[in-house]
């Protein structure tokens, strides 16, 4: 017995409307992987300088408790 | 949710993120969203989705809603799959979206200038974010045939403070000239109701 397309959407299947991918041009898949690494470095740069200001704020705390 | 990464079915994902479920499989059968848990692979298959997914529907509905074609909002989710991977190789535990969820995380945000450039920025604190990409929409249309030759792909350099004060305040650190369309990714990704 065939699904209606109705079932086929309740039940989250691909069945009757199989995946289209959206075609991506490999030269420009190749760009978005490398603005990625790039946000990605930037990324790790923020975060690393944000531990390195809360290592120095708990320095500084300690340093005006001791004295 | 039965894992740490999340495991949503679709009436639970369209649930959560207040969507019809009808949008959501949009996004999977043009292949924006691919579902990391289960893919739908016949009868009886059902589609099952992690905290990721979720916030690549959300971030892809918010584009949709302005009407931006598939190819570009998989453009978006593509950098941001990719984005997570590169992270993860430097920060053990860097996961989307539960990262960009904590306090003090940088702001990611998407920006499409003049309604056809492509850029990312990541900011943190006062300081001004920091812009990426600058791809030509024209350019994430569908490959062109071998017989004709692509346009070559650039990135853009964000314009330099000098020529962002002759354009005036409006443009943003990328350097848009008349329009702009700013989303936050970080704010979806906090804004997602996963624990609920």
């Amino acid at each position: 017995m065939a699904r209606s397309k109705t079932a086929a959407v309740v039940a989250g299947t691909t069945r009757e409307r199989p995946a289209q991918p959206a075609p991506i041009d490999p030269a420009v898949a190749a760009l978005l992987d490398h603005i990625a690494e790039d946000l990605a470095r930037e990324y790790v740069r923020l975060m690393e300088s944000a531990a390195r200001e809360d290592d120095a704020d708990v320095s500084t705390s300690r340093d005006r408790k001791g004295a | 949710m039965a894992h740490e990464t999340g495991d949503w079915t679709l009436t639970e994902a369209a649930r959560l993120i207040e969507e019809p479920q009808h949008r959501l499989i949009y996004l999977c059968e043009k292949g924006v969203v691919e579902p990391d848990v289960q893919d739908a692979e016949g009868r009886g298959s059902s589609r099952r989705f992690s905290s990721r997914n979720l916030l690549e529907f959300a971030v892809a509905l918010r584009l949709r809603d302005l009407e931006l074609p598939a190819v570009l909002i998989g453009a978006v989710v593509r950098v941001l799959r990719a984005f997570e991977a590169a992270v993860g190789r430097e920060i053990r535990g860097f996961r989307l979206p539960e990262s960009l969820r904590a306090k003090g995380a940088p702001d990611l945000r998407v920006v499409i200038g003049d309604g056809q450039r492509l850029y990312f920025t990541l900011g943190a604190g006062a300081g001004p974010p920091k812009v990426y990409g600058g791809i030509d929409l024209d350019d994430l249309k569908e490959p062109k045939s071998a017989a004709r030759s692509r346009p070559k792909l650039r990135l853009v350099k964000p314009a330099t403070p000098q020529a962002r004060a002759s354009g005036g305040d409006f443009g943003g650190p990328e350097g848009s000239r008349h329009t702009r369309v700013e989303i936050s990714v970080s704010r979806i990704a906090q804004d997602l109701p996963l624990h609920a």
